[in-house]
């Protein structure tokens, strides 16, 4: 490699490395749909998982392309499954209060998110689980032992304060607590709440 | 979309309930005009205007009348991600009649889980040639929730339903008015909203005879940024 190509390569992976941790604005549209317009892959996942549980079917648009996501309350905990269009699982979230994580994760969260904001409060916290095998994410969900391979990520939105100046967030972090990736959540028009 | 149908079905049944009440009820468009300035800043012109139909305190209770037009202007000023200071004035003109108000208000938006609550305070004064100085004291909860989904997107129905209450002081008089404001909207875009649903009030609530309005209200709301 000439020392040309190496300083190129060295600037497009600083561009890459900076880029992904680099506050991108989330867009997002979602609506409801019925559970027959679900598809039979997901229907079939979440009837394996959520036994006797009500089910919600939700359409999603970001930048990210289209999903289908179920929303089910589960031992009185809210979890979103999510799909592509063609029923492969993507991940599961699970809704669990930051004080239940444990004392580590919760410093080493607390310290990616110092340097990333100068201040912050948290509003919501959810485990993300993502596996190539259907049935380690059955036992996740059902709080089962699994030796398969997964992968654990955590997603907590937050109001944090940046350049002197408060927005909501969200911010997906790796089971070590690193941020991987920081989404500014764009205010809506609330015009008709205020006046 | 039942939610508001059995309110406005309650509040038409309870007229009739009410003997020693008056009843009035009529038309109550409202244009709201938001021009974003700056990242913190933004300036909210509206109109409003009154149209009476009903009053069973008249001879012919069914009967067309132009009753005033509102034209406020404040200054809103973010002060975090879901707090805002605004203050501004609202003139009003009711036949031959000009009324000056000024207007204090304290705003706190937030989310529980798929809901939107909207608090406002606010204080305001008005005054007029004819009669004394009145100061009002109103607090507002509103609650904005989408009839598709877990979030209301462009193109999208909600449900919207405000209480408030008003305390007023003027002559050494005191009131109280409380006000229900149930809507369903229409979230054209993302700069425009349509609104349509009733504002039943009741007045003179501390003393015998209470004064009920119920009001046909249409709303638009319209934002644009200055810089773009």
């Amino acid at each position: 490699m000439t020392q040309s190509n190496a300083l190129i390569s060295i600037f497009i992976l600083y561009i890459l490395t900076t880029a992904s941790i680099t506050a991108q604005t989330k867009f997002e549209k979602e609506y409801r749909i019925h559970e027959k317009d679900a598809p039979t892959k997901a229907l079939n996942f979440v009837s394996d998982s959520f036994i006797d549980s009500k089910i919600k079917w939700y359409q999603e648009e970001s930048h990210e392309g289209k999903t289908i996501e179920a929303k089910t309350l589960f031992n009185k905990v809210r979890h979103s499954i999510e799909f592509d269009t063609l029923g492969n699982l993507i991940d599961v979230e699970r809704t669990i209060k930051f004080s239940d994580l444990a004392s580590l994760l919760q410093e080493k969260i607390s310290t990616s998110l110092k340097k990333e904001f100068s201040n912050f409060k948290i509003s919501k916290t959810q485990i993300q689980w993502k596996a190539s095998s259907r049935q380690t994410l059955i036992s996740l969900i059902n709080n089962q032992y699994t030796n398969e391979v997964y992968t654990q990520n955590y997603e907590i939105v937050l109001k944090g304060k940046k350049n002197k100046t408060y927005a909501n967030y969200e911010v997906l972090l790796d089971q070590e607590g690193v941020i991987v990736k920081v989404l500014e959540i764009l205010p809506r028009n609330t015009d008709n709440l205020e006046f | 979309m039942r939610i508001l149908i059995s309110l406005i079905v309650l509040i038409v049944i309870s007229q009739g309930t009410w003997a020693q009440s008056s009843f009035s009820s009529g038309l109550l468009p409202k244009i709201r005009v938001s021009i974003k300035l700056g990242d913190h800043l933004k300036w909210v012109n509206g109109i409003e205007s009154r149209q009476l139909i009903i009053d069973n305190t008249k001879e012919n209770s069914i009967d067309y009348e132009y009753v005033l037009t509102d034209f406020s202007t404040l200054l809103s000023h973010k002060i975090g991600s879901n707090l805002s200071l605004n203050g501004g004035y609202l003139l009003r003109i009711e036949e031959n009649d000009i009324s000056h108000r000024t207007i204090q208000q304290f705003n706190i938006i937030h989310a529980v889980q798929s809901l939107r609550l909207g608090h406002r305070f606010v204080t305001d004064q008005t005054f007029n040639n004819s009669t004394s100085p009145k100061f009002r004291l109103r607090y507002r909860i509103t609650m904005e929730k989408a009839l598709s989904g877990q979030k209301i997107d462009p193109g999208e129905l909600y449900l919207k339903i405000g209480n408030e209450y008003l305390g007023s002081l003027q002559s050494n008089e005191s009131d109280l008015e409380i006000r229900v404001i149930p809507f369903v909207g229409y979230e054209i875009d993302n700069k425009n909203k349509i609104e349509m649903g009733v504002d039943y009030r009741v007045g003179n609530f501390i003393n015998a005879t209470s004064e009920n309005d119920l009001w046909l209200s249409f709303n638009w709301y319209y934002s644009l940024d200055w810089r773009k």
